[in-house]
């Protein structure tokens, strides 16, 4: 298989059959002989395909792993009010309820657009550029954020309710000092 | 109407113009963060001021807090995103990191490796570095900072 003959815009192979595996198996295949990329040509080449699924993710694991960190043991405010060592936790334990709550909701909004669009496709709705494949993803995504925007405002009173409760149950009912 | 929408020339042109370029599709994923984490801070500060589960003179920290994260964090995403976006600094960076596969003249994989490097570089530079790190770090003191200030403001006017 030449190099130049797969369209990765599409991810199809010369003969128009969909290939269904990351973009750095389907460019190893053509450069084997040239030996293996590295790991970082590979995640590199793979990230190519990324979208607003894998923004999400990215997002909401960065809230609920990261944040609660940095807010627990930032250097810059030590353990003086109002940052006592209560109300760091009280603040710190806001990121990963928050960010479950948000990544729950997009997930399932973008998964609720994909399966929308897809039945919109089969039924010869969209116009004829959306039959290709990367065109239509950025399609589904631009309307999961739009639908993410929207639902912004339920999800954060959501994510606020569950909030109270985990900090009633984890604080031993602490409020803010 | 949703087909009109969703099939008018404005949606068409712009997705082609993200899908064939690597730099935009890079800008629409940051844009959308961006957009959700401003939307996301000011509904939170509102909803802080609130909030009867915070005494109410810690409302005020909680919704500082969330306006000075939003602003910071919407801010230097744009910021260092789009300026990592550049056209040079992706191309050094490009050149240094697929320098066997450009020797060896595989272009389709180069192409495809700078598109990739473009969507990740932004990515984690504002998503986990600025956005869940240097923010944060900065903005509880500058919180605080405001805090007291408003605090003595509000002493001084009694």
């Amino acid at each position: 298989m030449k190099v130049g003959a797969i369209n990765f815009y599409t991810f199809k192979s010369p003969n128009s059959t969909p290939f269904n595996g990351s973009p750095a198996a389907l460019i190893t295949k053509t450069i084997q002989k040239q030996g293996d990329l590295s790991l970082l040509n590979k995640f590199l080449i793979n990230v190519s395909k990324w979208g607003e699924k894998e923004t999400i993710l990215l997002n909401g694991a960065g809230k609920a792993l990261l944040a609660p960190l940095v807010i627990l043991f930032n250097p810059f405010i030590g353990n003086v009010p109002p940052y006592k060592k209560e109300n760091k936790a009280y603040m710190a334990l806001k990121q990963p309820v928050s960010a479950a709550v948000n990544t729950g909701v997009q997930l399932g909004i973008f998964f609720g657009v994909n399966k929308g669009f897809d039945a919109l496709l089969k039924k010869g709705v969209l116009a004829e550029n959306f039959s290709n494949v990367k065109h239509l993803n950025i399609l589904k995504g631009g309307a999961s954020l739009i639908l993410a925007l929207a639902t912004m405002p339920a999800a954060c009173a959501l994510a606020n309710k569950i909030y109270s409760k985990v900090t009633n149950k984890f604080l031993k009912g602490k409020k803010y000092a | 109407m949703l087909e009109k929408i969703i099939n008018s020339k404005f949606v068409i042109n712009n997705v082609r113009k993200v899908a064939e370029n690597p730099a935009s599709a890079a800008k629409f994923l940051i844009g959308g963060v961006v957009a959700k984490d401003a939307f996301e801070y000011a509904v939170s500060t509102v909803q802080s001021l609130k909030n009867e589960e915070i005494p109410k003179k810690k409302r005020k920290l909680m919704a500082l807090l969330d306006s000075t994260t939003g602003v910071l964090s919407c801010v230097s995403q744009l910021a260092l995103g789009f300026g990592i976006l550049n056209k040079n600094v992706q191309k050094r960076m490009g050149d240094f990191l697929f320098k066997d596969l450009i020797k060896a003249g595989e272009h389709t994989a180069v192409k495809t490796g700078r598109a990739g490097l473009a969507v990740a570089s932004s990515l984690l530079l504002t998503n986990i570095l600025v956005k869940r790190i240097l923010v944060p770090l900065v903005a509880a003191p500058i919180a605080s900072y405001g805090n007291n200030r408003l605090s003595k403001q509000q002493k001084c006017e009694k």
